[in-house]
Parts: structure tokens; sequence; C-alpha cells
């Protein structure tokens, strides 16, 4: 393998950091528009000590991609320019929604933002992901975008809403354990939970269709065990979302996006033709060394700041029916 | 001016020095509140005192407000070296994206992390690891800051490298990093984030100390910001002149149209610095100024009799736009003398005991001055980018890459719509900021006592 496929790993797997634990605060923000208002602000403190950093990994898969493979960035930004403004306006509604709760006089509207925000960055994300590797239609109407409202799109929103869906609601159900406290409804949550992770797999699959369409170099060798583990997963979720469980369905939500992201990301590597001007690999050298200095301390220091949110780590009372954020007075 | 508002180059660079300008802002205010509240705690930590807990408390919502801005309006910029600045990008991703990638890592992300234990976690951490998440918080800021200067320094100053085939290959990265603007750039921003925080505090601080709003609390912070702001204000004085001459040296061109200075001087003869002058490019001429003998040689070279070249031995197609940056200069240079004297003002009122409860309010000329100064302190950091990213021009990459041959292929209408798009976002963010200060201001710091417990670490 070469720095470039090592590169193309790496950078799959910050697109799994972003999508699997971005899903949990998108997740939990969609879900909010659904619920009262003391439980929705509930539901937002529960995820203010972690959406930046989860936000932030989008960054760093930006910038990776800007350093690793630039001639791709320029391209793929430029030729998708209007879905990325709208990316960016959709992530500052939501930023916006959840900082700004806190010290707002009526934060109902600040918390709706939030939620709407997080779908708005579902739908552009969703559709990003899919023109880049799907490929856009022409079409002039709305800058483009028209071209965007097309079947084809279906599988990848279908995933992302999923995701968000499956991950804000494992997140909801492993706080609601460990607080054990009963403000939410458990049966409710945990259904939702398992719709959404089968929705998930789903989506996966017809994704995986998608990018297997007009070729015959598809990877099967990889694709059946990761199918299988993908299977295999569903059904420890489903276990864990069972009363009896101790512990939390998360890390099982987070497995089975992974496994769907990599089925993906070997059709990719496997069916597209390399892009761009690709060198030997030795102007690659620094980005490796630096991100193997300081993303294993990142991580651990991430790993960390979930554990704050562990049992027994919180004063009294429900883990999450407090908001992390800075109290109002 | 049709021309100009068809022109999607222009409207690419007018968006990204928007954007620019705005975010700016916020990495200033979260560089210096960061460095302010980590010495408030650790002062609260080492003395017990509470008055230092409160400080570091209030100060840090008044972060949070800032850092979301910095996030909001931080992400656009970093994605339009792609969306609008594709030639760009590709030329030079290999130094400059990992770059940005590892500021991303290092900087961005450790702040992320850190952001929230230090916000929300007054009650839940002991205090000294309350303390260490302040320290990673501000590491963060800072780290982000040097990276970020490595960046803007390189295109400054590219070394470690050379261009084949419309690519900037590098060849010593080591070099690249530390180019010869970087030990200078740096240590001028990171002042200047400290100095414009220093008086913003002060000009807030002396704002409530004219109304007898929490007296004891806003004294601490305005002598905080007469020390702070005087001593850093001196020493931005001192990189200020370093970075002059490394200008000189680096970029004559940038020099002379700074100084709308036009002709060389010859040996024997000292260059004149104009105070005042309104450049004529088209004559290539000042058509009215005020000069001083000397005195440009001497800020430049440290000599009076030092090299300076001039305007007219620079290619007219290589000269950056001279209005602008001449008055841009100036108006930073005129800021940071006030800063001295507002410092020195504030220390001699203090040394002559009038900065006491009792006294303060009376001092009203004095506090009405820092008051006016907060906003200014801001605008001598736009000022200095402007002067440094314009006198740039028409150099992207400088001597190597311009600007106008590196923008993405985007049509007017789209890059229109999106520049319309920032520029209600950005006013409207500001106004959401201001907003939400005033209430917090309005809320006041009284409300916060140190924890007598905490679930972990050891307790206080």
């Amino acid at each position: 393998m070469s720095l470039h496929d090592w590169w193309f790993l790496i950078l799959t797997g910050v697109l799994f950091l972003h999508l699997g634990l971005g899903s949990i605060d998108l997740g939990v923000c969609l879900l909010s528009l659904f619920a009262p208002q003391d439980r929705a602000e509930a539901m937002l403190g529960s995820i203010d000590s972690i959406w930046h950093a989860n936000q932030t990994w989008l960054v760093v898969l930006g910038a990776m991609l800007f350093g690793a493979f630039p001639d791709i960035y320029g391209e793929v930004l430029t030729r998708l320019y209007g879905l990325v403004i709208l990316l960016l306006v959709a992530l500052a509604l939501r930023a916006l929604g959840l900082e700004y709760r806190h010290h707002a006089a009526r934060p109902e509207s600040w918390r709706r933002l939030a939620g709407w925000g997080a779908g708005a960055v579902v739908i552009t994300e969703g559709l990003l992901l899919g023109a880049l590797f799907l490929g856009q239609s022409e079409g002039t109407a709305l800058y483009g975008l028209s071209a965007l409202a097309q079947p084809v799109f279906f599988p990848i929103l279908l995933f992302l809403f999923s995701c968000g869906l499956l991950m804000g609601g494992a997140w909801r159900l492993g706080g609601q354990r460990r607080s054990r406290t009963d403000d939410i409804d458990m049966n409710l949550y945990a259904s939702l939970t398992l719709v959404a992770g089968l929705g998930a797999v789903l989506a996966g699959g017809l994704l995986c269709g998608q990018l297997a369409q007009g070729t015959d170099r598809i990877p099967w060798a990889f694709l059946i065990p990761t199918a299988v583990a993908g299977l295999a997963d569903l059904a420890i979720l489903y276990a864990s979302l069972r009363p009896r469980w101790q512990g939390s369905p998360l890390p099982w939500g987070l497995i089975l996006i992974g496994l769907v992201l990599a089925a993906c990301a070997a059709l990719v590597r496997a069916v597209l033709p390399p892009a761009g001007r690709i060198g030997d690999g030795g102007e690659l050298w620094f980005l490796t060394v630096s991100t193997a200095v300081l993303l294993p301390p990142l991580l651990a220091f991430q790993i960390f700041q979930y554990r704050l949110e562990r049992p027994g780590k919180r004063s009294g009372g429900p883990v999450q029916a407090e908001p992390a954020g800075e109290e109002r007075p | 001016m049709v021309h100009t508002f068809t022109d999607y180059i222009f409207l690419s660079r007018v968006q990204f020095a928007l954007t620019t300008m705005f975010h700016i802002i916020w990495p200033v205010l979260t560089i210096g509140l960061s460095v302010f509240i980590l010495l408030a705690e650790l002062a609260w930590v080492r003395t017990g005192r509470a008055h230092w807990y409160q400080q570091a408390r209030f100060w840090s919502r008044f972060f949070l407000l800032a850092f979301a801005m910095g996030v909001i309006s931080g992400i656009p910029l970093e994605f339009q070296f792609g969306t609008n600045w594709s030639g760009f990008s590709a030329a030079t991703g290999h130094f400059l994206g990992q770059i940005l990638s590892v500021e991303a890592m290092s900087g961005f992300l450790l702040e992320s992390i850190f952001l929230y234990l230090m916000v929300a976690g007054w009650n839940r951490l002991s205090p000294k690891l309350h303390l260490f998440t302040t320290a990673m918080v501000t590491l963060g800021a800072v780290l982000s800051a040097f990276w970020i200067m490595v960046a803007n320094s390189w295109m400054q100053t590219p070394r470690g490298g050379h261009m084949a085939d419309g690519v900037f290959k590098i060849t010593d990265r080591v070099r690249a990093i530390l180019n010869p603007d970087l030990p200078v750039s740096f240590p001028h921003m990171l002042l200047a984030c400290l100095t414009a925080t220093a008086f913003i505090l002060g000009g807030v601080a002396a704002w409530h100390l004219l109304r007898a709003r929490h007296t004891a609390f806003y004294l601490r912070v305005f002598k905080f910001a007469v020390a702070a702001g005087l001593l850093l204000a001196l020493l931005q004085a001192g990189t200020g002149d370093l970075s002059g001459r490394n200008v000189a040296k680096y970029q004559p061109a940038k020099l002379a149209a700074t100084e709308a200075f036009w002709n060389t001087n010859g040996p024997g003869e000292g260059a004149a610095w104009s105070i005042f002058a309104w450049p004529d490019a088209e004559n290539e001429r000042n058509a009215v100024e005020f000069r001083v003998p000397y005195v440009l040689s001497l800020l430049a070279t440290h000599n009076p009799y030092g090299r300076v070249v001039g305007l007219k031995d620079i290619p007219r197609d290589e000269r950056p736009p001279i209005v602008l940056i001449f008055y841009s200069f100036r108006i930073m240079v005129i800021t940071g003398s006030l800063m001295i004297l507002a410092g020195l003002l504030g220390a001699w009122a203090w040394r002559k005991g009038r900065l006491t409860p009792e006294r303060a309010g009376a001092q009203r000329r004095l506090l009405t001055f820092f008051v006016w100064l907060a906003p200014f302190s801001m605008l001598s950091v736009w000022t200095g980018w402007i002067m440094r990213e314009v006198g740039r021009q028409p150099w992207i990459l400088y001597g190597m890459l311009k600007t106008a041959d590196m923008a993405s292929p985007l049509t007017a209408r789209a890059v229109g719509l999106s520049l319309s798009m920032f520029l209600v976002a950005a006013v409207g963010l500001t106004w959401l900021f201001i907003a939400f200060s005033r209430r917090l201001l309005k809320e006041g710091p009284g409300r916060d006592t140190p924890p007598d417990r905490c679930d972990i670490g050891r307790r206080p």
C-alpha cells in the first residue's frame, strides 16, 4: 500500500469520527424538536460538552483533504460551491442555536434553531457526499442546486438521518440508564433506535449497490465479512436496547456506522480511478508524522471527555437533566 | 463599478477579506480572554481569593460567546481556500493544507475538546484539574495562532521549495515553516491579540466604573488592563519596529507603498518619511505630502542614510494598492501610540492613588479615554492585517503566484450571492454578540462563589 492509500484510509477514519460522533449531537438536536420544552433543554444540555469537538472533526477532515489531496480538495469544493455554502450556513445556524440558548431570554426558539439547523446539516451533508461519490447531473436552476433533487440521493440521505436517529436515540438511552431516571419513554426510544439501525443497514446496502453500478471490480472478499459483521452488530444492538442490558447501546451504533462506511470506502477505492496529481508520497511525510503524533493524544483526550459523562462522575441528580453549559441565573 | 461587481475574482477577494475581517475579531478575543482567565484562575488556585475566581468565571461566559462566533466564521474561512481559491489550493496544498491540518488538530480540536470542561466544569472538577483544562484551552488558542501565522508568513516570505509545473515543490519543510517573516509576525500577532483584549477589558471596566457599577470587581479589571496594556503596547511597538525592518528587507514593494515612497534614495541621502500624503499612482508622485527627512531610512534600516527602494523601481504590475495601506498603517500606528499614552496616564493615576474604589469614578477623562479606545484596539488589528495582506498584492504567494491567477472558475452570480449571505450573516452575528454581551454585563459578576465540593479530582 502506498502512502496515498494510507491517507485514503485515514480520511475515511476521520469521516467516520465526524459522522459517527457527530451523529450523536445531530440526532439529539433532531429529536429535541419532538420533545416538550423542558425535556428538549435536558436533551440539548446533554450534548453541550461534546458537540464542539464532534463538529471539529469536519474541520480536521477538510484540512486533511486539503493537505493530502489538494487537487481534489480544490476541485470538489469549487464544483459543489452552492452546497458547501449551504452546509456552512446550516452549521452556523445549529451552532448559534446550541450556544446562544444558554443566555437567551426565550430559549425555546434557539432550541428550535438548533434542531432545524441540524436537519439542514444532515440534508446538505448528504447531498454533498452524494454529489461527490455518485456524481451530479447538470442543472442551472438555483445555482445548480436543482440538479440535486433526485431520487438517486435518497439512500445517502436516509443513511445520514438513520445515523442521527440511531446515535441520538442510543445516547439518550445510555444517559437514561446511567442516571436511572424515567424522563423519557424507554420503549419508544428503543424502538426508534432499532428502526434507525435497520434504516442505516438498508441505506448502506442501497449505497453500496449504487457505488458498485457498472463495474466488475467489486471487492467481495471485504464486503461479505463486513456485511456479516454488520448483521451481527445489528443483533447485538437489538440486545443492547433491551431493559436488562447493562451499558449503553452507543458503541454498537458506532460500529454499525463504521462498517457501512468501511464497505462504501472499499467500493469507492475499488471503483474510482485515482484523481489529481498524485506524487510519490514523499510530500505526505510531514502530514503523516504530525498526524501520528497529534491524533492519539487528541483521541485520548476525547475519550477522557466522554468518560466524564459516566456514572459517579457527575454530582447527584440525573446525568443529562441539567445543561452542561454555563447555567443561566 | 459595474465591471467590478461582475468580476468573480474581485468578488472572491472581497468575500475572503470580509470573512477574515469578521473572523479575526473572535480569535483575538478568545486568545486574549483565555490568557486573562488562565491568569485569574491561577491566582485563585494559588491564593484562594474568591475575587479571582469571580473574574475567571465571569469572563469565561464571554469566552464561550466569542468562541462560538469564531467557529461559525472560521469554518467558512478554511473552506474558502477550496471553494474560491482552488488554483491556490492545488498549487500550495502540500504545504499550506498540511499546516492548516496541523492547526486544526493541535489548536482547534484541542480547544474544542477542553472548552466545555472549562466552561461547565467549575463545580465538577477540582480547582487544579479545572486549571489544567483552562491551560489546555489557552494552549490550543495560542497553537492555533502559531500555525495560522506559519501559513500566512510563508505566503509573505515563501521559502523551502520552488515552483515546478505550477505546483510549489517542498524541499526543506523546516525552512518553509521557519521562514524569515515568522519570528517577527507571530509575536507581533500574539501581542496584538493580548493588547487588543486588554484594552477591550479596560474599556468595559471603565464604562462600569463611570457608572459606579460593581466598582470593586471592575476596578481590578481596569488595573489589570492598565498594567498589562501598557507593557504589551510597549512590547508591541518593539515587534512593530522589527516587522517594519523585515518588510523593508523582504517586501520592498509593500514598504514603498505603505509609505507612498516613490524615488529610491541615493548613497549619502536619507529617505524622508511622509506623515501625511495623497498618492497619485497615475503620475507616480504624491499630490500632497508632509515629509520628515531621514526618518524612513531610520525606521526601515536603523540608519539615517539607509537605502529604501522607491515605487518607481518596482514594475507597475507588481505594485500593491497605495492609498489603502498608507492610511491603514497610520491608523494602526496612531492607535498603538494612543494605547501607550492611555497606559501611561492610567499608571500615573494608579501611582498617585487615584485608582481606589472611592476615587476611581472621579477619573472621568481617563475612564472615558479607555472607553473610546476599546473599539479602536480592534480597528488597529484590522488595519494591521489590511496593510499586511493588501501590501502583499498582486501576489498571493509573494514573488511566485499572482492572486488573479489562482481563483476558482466560478460565476460572479454565485460568488455575489454567497458574498451577500456572508455580509448579512456578519451583521446579524455581530448584533447577536453585542446583544448577548450586554445581557451578560447587565447580569453582572456577583453570583459566582467558589465551589465547596467537586466530583472529580481533589476537593478544593
